[in-house]
């Protein structure tokens, strides 16, 4: 029985529900996603990637390109200098064609969250059998170059299926980044009643979204990243309940040049209050799965809110 | 007789609105010196995934990764999530916000929210708000094609869910998307509904008339409208709370010469509720709330505000 896209979500009023606190007594949890990606040169069916041009197209493929050769070396010297944890938004492509940047990201301790394979290989439509081989596939990618399971995704191109949650949770995954109904990690249902979290992700906080597709400034990207955690926090103080914010960003824009000065505001913000937890997803979900997931599970249940 | 020949299938105005215009109409006196009406709607809305086959649905509407407007590939969510967050978070801060501005308000909700969300429809409840019917979702609308009993159905149907969950009677109807049909004033008069706030059509409320009497336009204008400017126009937040400001401003100083101006706030809880943009909110009512000149009154309040003086 497949479960609808609207009914894998868990409603509760965030007023109504147990609260969700965070170790040390933080008050937001600040994750920042860097969205490494591989572009085929020539992708499947050689269509076009971006509807511009036919494939190949240059322009789009080597500006990405240029994001791995040049503009994610440049973020990591932002990232080494606040010391930032980061969750890898990760075309898994990149461990077996780029060994410089998965070893840079393994030294790091960086936490691999999946991407797909490549980000011109969306998985709409795929059968649930090809689906489940592309779990397969991508376990056996992280394991053999990164010596460790997947344990979240962020769907290649936001692309899913019908069945996306039910084969992640059984390819041991915990959380799933699509989904930005909340502030906080919230239950999503699954078929086999496995436990899969949502992990509040962002495409308004997120670098390529709000300069490419909706023109903003670099700076106005600042403003709204800070207005958001500044905001979080105040309502966390007040109400109690612990937040989660996330900042994503791609190489091939956050990493350019003139960004940097942008990106270490951000990052020089997140580390300058006490009340922030810089973490990663995976963090995040371990710790709501230990000590939030079943309470607030069993409230939205027994008060009905969707039931 | 006209010098245009119109096509025969043109219909070139609405038949139940009246073509009256800003120096041909008496100025609207507003109590104890009051210059300016607003009211504050707060929309919760509820986005389907899968709709039931046949329904209409928007063409392009906001929301999802970035800033295409067509409907997403089935498999992803970010619209539907993004959408929902108004419901979970959103919708909830905002009405805090109001709330401890001391300003009274009117939340919409649709049929498949408090079908699906019936803890939502409580909080509405109990939080004393005039309660205003969308319809029956987000992205489930009226059309043309639609038949009248098609029609009488969706309305009566959505408001009988909307008010059966929350527990009261609306007088107040917003059209998902504002997408409705030639005939959607007379069926929502006909069905004893006071004012609609789809039209953006004027500066004070406006009675409607001929089938729709009995039903007034109340104006929810475009540009002071959350999704509207932050996501169709791409506005930067500071510049959507400076642009409200000053058309408050202006309808103010306008008031001397026109006579009593309405300003309809129309925010939703996936927009303005977010965290990043709630600020806006805030700054904005407590401005509002503190000027002498401005009555803040609900929707249904404003429309007897507006009869009362006709």
């Amino acid at each position: 029985m497949v479960i609808l896209n609207n009914q894998r979500l868990v409603y509760q009023p965030m007023p109504d529900r147990p609260q969700v606190t965070w170790p040390d007594d933080k008050l937001v949890a600040v994750w920042h996603a860097p969205n490494v990606e591989h572009y085929d040169f020539m992708p499947p069916g050689h269509g076009s990637p971006q509807g511009r041009v036919g494939a190949p197209d240059v322009e789009h493929y080597f500006q990405r390109d240029y994001g791995n050769r040049v503009g994610f070396w440049r973020m990591l010297r932002a990232v080494d200098k606040y010391a930032i944890p980061s969750t890898v938004s990760l075309s898994l492509q990149v461990l077996e064609e780029m060994p410089d940047i998965r070893d840079a990201m393994r030294e790091r301790n960086w936490e691999v969250m999946s991407h797909g394979i490549s980000n011109l290989r969306p998985i709409y439509g795929v059968s649930e059998e090809e689906e489940n081989a592309f779990y397969e596939e991508s376990q056996l990618v992280a394991e053999t170059y990164y010596g460790e399971r997947i344990k979240g995704m962020l769907g290649p191109k936001i692309s899913g299926t019908d069945v996306t949650c039910d084969l992640m949770v059984k390819h041991g995954m915990s959380y799933h980044a699509d989904w930005i109904h909340d502030e906080q990690p919230r239950p999503l249902r699954t078929e086999s009643g496995a436990k899969l979290v949502s992990i509040p992700y962002s495409f308004m906080v997120n670098d390529v979204p709000l300069i490419y597709a909706k023109h903003y400034s670099w700076d106005f990207f600042v403003d709204l990243a800070l207005t958001q955690i500044q905001r979080l926090l105040r309502d966390a103080e007040e109400d109690g309940q612990g937040r989660v914010a996330c900042i994503a960003t791609h190489p091939f824009l956050s990493g350019q040049p003139g960004f940097q000065s942008y990106l270490e505001r951000i990052f020089d913000f997140v580390r300058s209050d006490e009340r922030l937890w810089v973490t990663t997803a995976a963090e995040i979900t371990d710790h709501y799965l230990e000590h939030h997931y079943d309470a607030q599970l069993a409230a939205a249940t027994r008060a009905g809110g969707d039931e | 007789m006209t010098i245009i020949e119109n096509p025969a299938d043109v219909q070139l105005y609405p038949e139940t609105l009246e073509r009256s215009y800003e120096p041909n109409v008496a100025p609207w006196r507003l109590p104890e010196g009051k210059k300016l009406v607003v009211s504050l709607l707060l929309h919760a809305p509820s986005y389907q995934d899968d709709v039931p086959p046949g329904t209409i649905k928007p063409i392009a509407m906001q929301g999802g990764v970035g800033r295409e407007t067509g409907e997403p590939r089935h498999g992803q969510v970010a619209r539907l999530s993004q959408w929902d967050f108004g419901l979970g978070v959103g919708i909830f801060r905002l009405m805090k916000i109001a709330d401890a501005a001391g300003v009274p308000y009117a939340v919409a909700l649709d049929e498949a929210g408090v079908t699906a969300y019936p803890a939502l429809a409580k909080h509405v409840a109990a939080s004393g708000a005039e309660l205003v019917v969308r319809g029956r979702a987000a992205n489930v609308l009226l059309g043309e094609s639609m038949s009248r009993e098609e029609q009488i159905a969706y309305i009566s149907g959505a408001r009988a869910a909307v008010e059966g969950a929350v527990g009261a009677s609306a007088v107040g109807w917003f059209s998902p998307e504002r997408g409705e049909t030639t005939i959607t004033p007379e069926l929502l008069a006909e069905q004893g509904f006071v004012w609609n706030g789809s039209w953006p059509v004027d500066e004070r409320p406006v009675p409607l008339v001929g089938p729709a009497a009995g039903l007034t336009a109340l104006p929810f204008h475009l540009d002071s409208e959350d999704m509207f400017a932050l996501y169709g126009r791409g506005l930067a937040f500071r510049d959507y709370e400076r642009q409200l400001l000053q058309t408050v401003d202006q309808l103010i100083a306008d008031a001397d010469l026109l006579g009593g101006r309405f300003l309809g706030l129309s925010w939703f809880g996936w927009v303005l509720g977010q965290a990043c943009y709630a600020d806006v909110a805030e700054r904005v009512l407590a401005d509002l709330i503190a000027r002498p000149e401005i009555a803040f009154v609900t929707p249904a309040d404003a429309v007897r505000l507006a009869s009362a003086a006709a």
